[in-house]
């Protein structure tokens, strides 16, 4: 670089200009009124925020997280609701009163769907304690078949 | 170099309190630059006011990602050249740009040698072409390097680098021929 050179980018850096007090006003006028509007009308913001959270990867996971627990807890509800509806319900033999109807296949299916193997265990005791019930020491067999629906 | 890193990161985060604070470190400075591009104080200082303005307005999202001083003597620039294609008639450099930096001087030695060296430089100046002499100044004055001086004009930097070369001995004859 030639010492000329030198010369005159000393002169470019030491120019110095100023800045007159009109433009000094004219700006910070500006500046204080954009503040005020900032502070005055936040709800302007709230969109922009809004969509900021919506769209950050943390609220993605928490609503991702969200929705798995969601429906775990809805599919062992379903597993258990048949098992809860067995131990509150009564069988069918509430509404049955004779052994026959109590070990019909109807009423066995029903007892099954509603409170599985052990509501059907428990409606073949009923069934037999009934049995035993009205069960005489010497008995005809026509007795027996009228006893069991037969007649 | 830390306050501006400062200033930087919170305007990026959209806080516009810290606009005041940057103008009042670099208002000098832009003023200076624009008025040495576009020869002109009142035009100067138009650019530096829409410079700021449009830093304030809400709904843009401006980040800066270089130095404040650069990204603010680009915006200038930029400004000064938009302005310069609209009053591409004004070339002659007019007596409002000379008193301007005839300002700053202090003292009647100051101004018997420097004034009028500055004068030579300033009417120097106004006799490169527009381009050549936004390379000179962004360089020198605003000390930006020549890859963003050329991201900035959207040209190649081999382009800025002949402005530039062929700028400065176009100056340097015409200060010569000046003091001759």
């Amino acid at each position: 670089m030639k010492p000329a050179d030198n010369n005159i980018e000393k002169q470019i850096k030491n120019l110095r200009g100023q800045a007159s007090a009109e433009l000094d006003e004219k700006l910070h006028h500006k500046f204080q009124q954009a503040l005020e509007k900032q502070k005055t009308i936040p709800v302007e913001y709230q969109p922009i925020q809004w969509t900021a959270i919506l769209h950050s990867r943390i609220t993605k996971l928490a609503v991702a997280a969200a929705l798995i627990v969601a429906v775990c807890w809805i599919a062992a509800r379903q597993k258990e609701a048949p098992q809860q509806k067995g131990i509150n319900k009564p069988a069918v033999a509430s509404v049955v009163e004779t052994p026959a109807e109590l070990v019909s296949v109807i009423s066995l299916n029903k007892a099954f769907r509603d409170g599985g193997l052990e509501a059907v265990e428990e409606q073949f005791e009923k069934a037999e304690k009934k049995v035993k019930s009205g069960l005489k020491e010497n008995v005809s067999i026509d007795e027996l078949i009228c006893e069991l629906g037969g007649c | 170099m830390l306050e501006d890193t400062l200033l930087r990161v919170r305007f990026n985060r959209g806080r516009k309190d810290v606009l005041p604070r940057i103008y009042e470190k670099y208002k000098h400075d832009l003023v200076t630059l624009a008025a040495a591009l576009l020869q002109d104080k009142s035009m100067a200082e138009d650019a530096v006011h829409d410079v700021f303005v449009s830093l304030l307005e809400p709904q843009r999202q401006l980040k800066i990602n270089h130095t404040l001083k650069g990204y603010l003597a680009t915006a200038v620039a930029n400004k000064a050249r938009t302005r310069s294609k609209a009053e591409a008639n004004r070339q002659i450099v007019s007596g409002a740009y000379i008193e301007h930096f005839g300002d700053n001087l202090s003292g009647p030695d100051c101004q018997a040698v420097f004034g009028e060296q500055k004068r030579h430089l300033v009417k120097s100046l106004a006799e490169l072409s527009y381009e050549q002499r936004e390379v000179i100044l962004l360089r020198i004055f605003s000390g930006l390097r020549f890859k963003a001086i050329a991201e900035a004009q959207d040209v190649s930097i081999n382009t800025v680098q002949g402005r530039y070369r062929y700028g400065l001995e176009k100056l340097r004859s015409l200060m010569n021929g000046e003091l001759k």
